[in-house]
């Protein structure tokens, strides 16, 4: 395995260890207020300094991967949820159920991506599980499409037409052989999406309209952090840092598995 | 042939279309908020609000209200801005051309200094201008834009005083964006062009012509390019869709006034014409783009077309 | 065959993109070719939708009004209002009828005449309108027009505050000959008769103001005044240190240090809104007052005002300090104890508070929610806090009475108590947005009622004081404190007033 991806294993792996264990770690509460304190630089008793409430930075941080984590999963578990069986059922029956399919996709696929979680979330209101929606919404064309492709052009094959001929019915065929092929190229598409989830999560907080300001979620962070950015960069560069980090390595990921398992998704990035 | 293909897909827009603007419009209606109470102000009587509904025919049923839009629609004529009583295709006339002329400069951008680190990476593999060339594509694909976009600002606006940290005016106001926005696409050309002109280094002809003795130089542009250049080309075609709905951010952080800000101050007004009239904007150009990349692909690739 | 193709049409859409960008360059460069001329950039916050007098959404709106119209009355920098068009005026002794004389030979921008015809014209227009600003002329009965200079106007009921109405940024007298022309237009192309006149607007990027040569007063130093919208409170800081901008309005107290410490820039600073919390009094826990008084005690107002404002506030001694004779009705000083004891008192300890808060809409507004939000709970109160992020969606959730605190400020925009305190305490407007909180008090009422018609100064001094004093005791709301407005210029630019009822410079004094 290439050095850089231990490197992007490495950083998942800490961030999935951060996100879970996170509120075992003798770190003080993101949420304590300490107005006296606010905009300290780091120190011995601030590892990475305050932000303008006084709240520390480090355990902000920290929780904050819980809410990117939960928001790229979210996203992607909605598009696997919505889009997989749309695809696969498009995919298999083809003819006007497929069809009707295509249409409904290239609609949604109208919409760029951030105008659409935008006028989502402008309905919806703001919160977590809003955001979740509104970015998982643009996840569900892309992994119907995936899906959607895979299983066209694994219908043809002749493993496939064996398993019908011996007569098992169309779920048991979906389900059994032609779901267990596809797995590869979606783990693909998820990673990408993953890293694209959190982006959008966190660029909506950055506009505002993402989570509540209390809430220690790296775009939100990044927003606060904004207005202090002359005097005091830190506030503006840890939460930024730690989202690049982050996506390089979930790109990273994506790339190897790409590379790996199917050499011909150069162009879906999407 | 070709013709009928391009026209198959042309009729395939009109009604994913109409769907949209229905779509839209009901969205739209959906999102909380009073567009007479922002309007007006939270002084006005009732009185006044009611005035204001009829004059704007706020107060027709829903499918009235969505018969009128249509008819305008096909005229050409979006409707009337709820807070500036001006038409909405002029209001969004004006900053279209500053968005486009945003996403056409990163485009450029990100197509010519793309290709070029990518020619660069390829033609030295594995040595240190190839690996940095594909660690920055990595950072270029992995910042979010609003974070590229302040760092520039704070270096290059403001730090080394090179370039004006906000504001349109002249070609000078537009290097700074224009290169935030371009990160993302110019990170993506970069990987492409490198991955598929080694792709294309590797096959038989392009060692037939160098036994032959062609010179290097017109082995890259003669032979190499033209079909490595395919798969970036219409990835950018793509990507230039995706640009316009990126500068909604670069537009908030550089203060450039084009249809992104114009959609985040509609949203806050309640402007719902203009909001309408926004998505509907952004969703044509992306289709027309896209139509433009399919129909590109399908002339390049017969197979394509027969499908 | 494929491959020329290919290379042909890759070359093609390079070259399309190239001269497209090419293109919109030189548009864009040969449009802002820049004439010669004194000129002052002015870096602006929010654009607004028209420039029609009738209606107001914004600050921003009114800066530019002020500019382009003049009024029969204008304000000086402590908001008395003093005649302008006006020369000569007087009262009948019932205090309903007034005659003003106007100045002879104004003319507007586009060269008609200002005269007592236009100002008619004016008032009759809003009055007819739908605008949010017809509440300026509401209380005018009749206009009439003795004469080409010569206004009657006669009020219904006394109302000793008029010369403060006109003297407001919306009454700006508006071109009747103008106004007919371009109709609903005419709040894109203004025509007033005021020291600039309009010249450009370049939606979502500037407005340009020219000056005015046949303008009555002291003619204006600059010759242009380029408006620039920019709606980054650090990104026009940045621009004025850099010397990108010559005047930058809004700032960020955070950004103060910086630009303190540049010898080139110059800081004005003038005291602007009062913010405050409104505490719902329909529903507990705030309808006890013990909570209310709590919730004024649990809050370290200086700390908010030195750590999170940057020095860039005063705690509150009184409610609405943006008027005139403004009085010092007390103190809330910090006491986390006695809040927590109040609390306990009146039972409500644990109680669940919904506190909304705008974003963006005043200063740090949501920096403060958080920490007021944080105070609250120290003292015991469960509070959770909605930010809600535009202006329209957080007016739909007030009115729905959803909230048991939510942040609001107030300026005073004529200067004049009545306006400020009938809006916001008289039982009469309970339920509506400025009274959201429902504060009743049938002597406050009689109180108010009273001033508005009391014409003795001092007596109305009195009035307003006692006012004051009952409602910073009934506590209606979480008194915080009251902004200092902060507006940087390049250091070789003098006189730039700042009217502090609403936060607003005007620069036809300006210099270098």
């Amino acid at each position: 395995m290439p050095w850089s991806v231990r490197f992007g294993l490495a950083v998942i792996g800490l961030l999935g260890l951060v996100a879970v264990c996170g509120p075992l770690f003798p770190l003080p509460d993101p949420y304590a207020q300490n107005i006296v304190n606010a905009l300290q630089l780091p120190s011995a008793m601030h590892w990475l300094g305050t932000d303008s409430l006084g709240r520390d930075l480090l355990s902000r941080i920290v929780a904050g991967s819980r809410f990117s984590l939960l928001i790229g999963f979210g996203a992607v578990a909605v598009g696997l949820a919505i889009g997989l069986p749309f695809g696969l059922l498009a995919g298999y029956y083809g003819g006007l159920v497929d069809t009707i399919f295509a249409r409904v996709i290239d609609i949604l696929l109208a919409f760029p991506g951030i105008v659409l979680a935008l006028a989502v979330v402008a309905i919806t209101g703001p919160g977590i599980g809003n955001l979740i929606l509104a970015v998982g919404l643009r996840t569900i064309p892309v992994f119907a499409r995936v899906s959607r492709a895979e299983t066209l052009a694994l219908r043809q094959r002749d493993f496939v037409e064996a398993a019908r001929a011996l007569g098992c019915r169309p779920y048991e065929v979906m389900y059994w052989h032609i779901l267990p092929n596809i797995v590869g190229p979606l783990m693909i598409v998820a990673s990408l999406q993953t890293a694209t989830a959190i982006l959008i999560g966190a660029t909506l907080s950055f506009l505002g309209v993402g989570v509540s300001p209390e809430v220690p979620e790296w775009g939100a962070m990044l927003n606060a952090g904004r207005p202090y950015m002359m005097g005091h960069p830190h506030l503006v560069l840890v939460p930024g840092c730690t989202l690049m980090i982050a996506m390089m390595a979930l790109n990273i990921m994506g790339d190897y598995l790409r590379d790996r398992l199917d050499p011909r998704f150069l162009i879906n990035r999407d | 042939m070709i013709l009928r293909y391009i026209s198959k897909r042309v009729l395939y827009l009109i009604p994913t279309l109409l769907v949209l603007s229905f779509v839209v419009f009901g969205l739209v209606r959906l999102i909380p908020g009073d567009p007479v109470l922002a309007i007006a102000g939270p002084d006005a009587t009732p009185e006044v609000l009611e005035e204001m509904r009829t004059a704007l025919g706020l107060n027709r049923p829903m499918l009235t209200q969505y018969g009128f839009y249509l008819k305008g629609l096909l005229v050409g004529d979006l409707g009337t801005s709820l807070r500036t009583h001006q038409q909405v295709w002029s209001e969004i006339g004006r900053r279209l051309s500053s968005t486009l002329e945003l996403a056409a400069a990163g485009m450029a951008l990100s197509l010519i200094v793309g290709i070029g680190l990518g020619i660069m990476a390829a033609l030295r593999p594995r040595n240190w201008a190839d690996a940095s060339t594909r660690i920055v594509s990595l950072l270029g694909v992995s910042s979010p834009t609003f974070w590229t976009g302040l760092l520039f600002v704070l270096a290059f606006g403001y730090y080394w005083r090179l370039f004006p940290i906000a504001g349109s005016g002249g070609l000078r106001h537009l290097v700074l964006p224009a290169f935030t926005v371009s990160l993302t696409s110019l990170a993506f050309i970069t990987r492409l062009t490198r991955a598929s002109l080694i792709e294309v280094f590797s096959q038989d002809y392009i060692r037939t012509a160098r036994a032959k003795g062609a010179s290097p130089l017109r082995v890259i542009v003669h032979h190499a390019l033209q079909n490595a250049l395919i798969a970036p080309l219409t990835v950018a075609g793509l990507e230039f869709g995706r640009l316009v709905s990126g500068v909604i951010v670069i537009e908030t952080i550089f203060a450039w006034p084009g249809i992104g800000k114009l959609l985040i101050e509609a949203i806050q007004f309640r402007d719902w014409p203009v909001i309408q009239g926004l998505i509907l904007a952004f969703a044509l150009i992306f289709a027309i783009v896209n139509l433009a990349v399919d129909i590109l692909y399908g002339i390049l690739d017969p197979r394509i077309r027969l499908e | 065959m494929l491959r020329v193709l290919s290379l042909h049409y890759g070359r093609k859409i390079l070259i399309t993109l190239t001269l497209l960008a090419a293109t919109s360059f030189i548009s864009q460069s040969v449009t802002h070719a820049a004439p010669a001329g004194r000129v002052l950039t002015v870096l602006v916050p929010a654009e607004f939708p028209h420039l029609d007098p009738g209606e107001t959404v914004s600050g921003d709106q009114y800066m530019l009004k002020y500019h382009i119209f003049n009024r029969l009355f204008t304000f000086t920098d402590k908001m008395d209002p003093v005649p302008d068009l006006v020369v000569k005026e007087s009262v009948s002794k019932d205090g309903t009828t007034w005659t003003f004389d106007l100045r002879s030979g104004v003319k507007f921008h586009n060269g008609t005449p200002l005269n007592a015809e236009a100002v008619k014209y004016t008032i009759e227009r809003l009055q007819k309108g739908t605008g949010n600003q017809k509440a300026l002329y509401t209380m005018i009965k009749d206009v009439q027009v003795k004469g080409e200079t010569r206004l009657v106007i006669t009020t219904d009921g006394l109302f000793p505050a008029l010369r403060n109405n006109l003297a407001h940024p919306d009454a700006g007298i508006v071109s009747p000959t103008a106004d007919q022309k371009l109709g609903k237009l005419f709040g894109k192309q203004p025509v007033g008769a005021g020291p600039y006149k309009f010249s450009e607007w370049l939606t979502g990027d500037h407005i340009t103001v020219v000056r005015n040569d046949q303008y009555y007063g002291q003619k204006p130093f600059y010759e242009r005044i380029e408006f620039k919208f920019v709606t980054d409170a650090t990104t026009r800081a940045l621009m004025v240190d850099a010397g990108q901008a010559d005047v930058a309005l809004r700032l960020s107290p955070n950004d103060l240090p910086r630009l303190k410490a540049n010898p080139l820039v110059k800081i004005d600073q003038v005291l602007g809104r009062s913010i405050y919390f409104a505490l719902n009094e329909t529903k507990p826990p705030f309808n006890d007052v013990r909570v209310r008084k709590a919730v004024n005690y649990a809050v370290d107002k200086q700390a908010i005002c030195d750590r999170i404002l940057f020095g860039a506030a005063k705690p509150s001694h009184s409610l609405v300090e943006a008027v005139q004779g403004t009085i010092n009705a007390g103190f809330y000083a910090y006491d986390p104890d006695r809040a927590k004891t109040l609390i306990r008192e009146a039972g409500a300890t644990g109680a669940k508070v919904i506190l909304l808060s705008p974003t963006t809409r005043y200063l740090l507004d949501t920096e403060v929610s958080q920490a007021v939000a944080g105070y609250l709970r120290q003292a015991g109160l469960d509070v959770e806090v909605r930010a809600i992020g535009d202006w329209p969606s957080f007016i739909d959730t007030v009115r729905r009475g959803e909230f048991n605190m939510h942040m609001l400020g107030w300026g005073g925009s004529t200067g004049d108590p009545d306006n400020a305190f009938r809006i916001q305490l008289h039982s009469n407007n309970a339920g509506k947005l400025w009274n959201a909180g429902g504060y009743r008090n049938p002597k406050v009422d009689r109180l108010i009622e009273e001033g508005s018609k009391e014409f003795n100064l001092s007596k109305r001094a009195k009035i307003y004081a006692d006012i004051q004093k009952i409602v910073w005791d009934d506590a209606p709301w979480l008194f915080l404190y009251r902004l200092t407005i902060f507006i940087a210029h390049k250091s070789d630019i003098k006189d730039i007033h700042i009217l502090p009822g609403t936060e607003m410079p005007y620069f036809w004094f300006a210099r270098q």
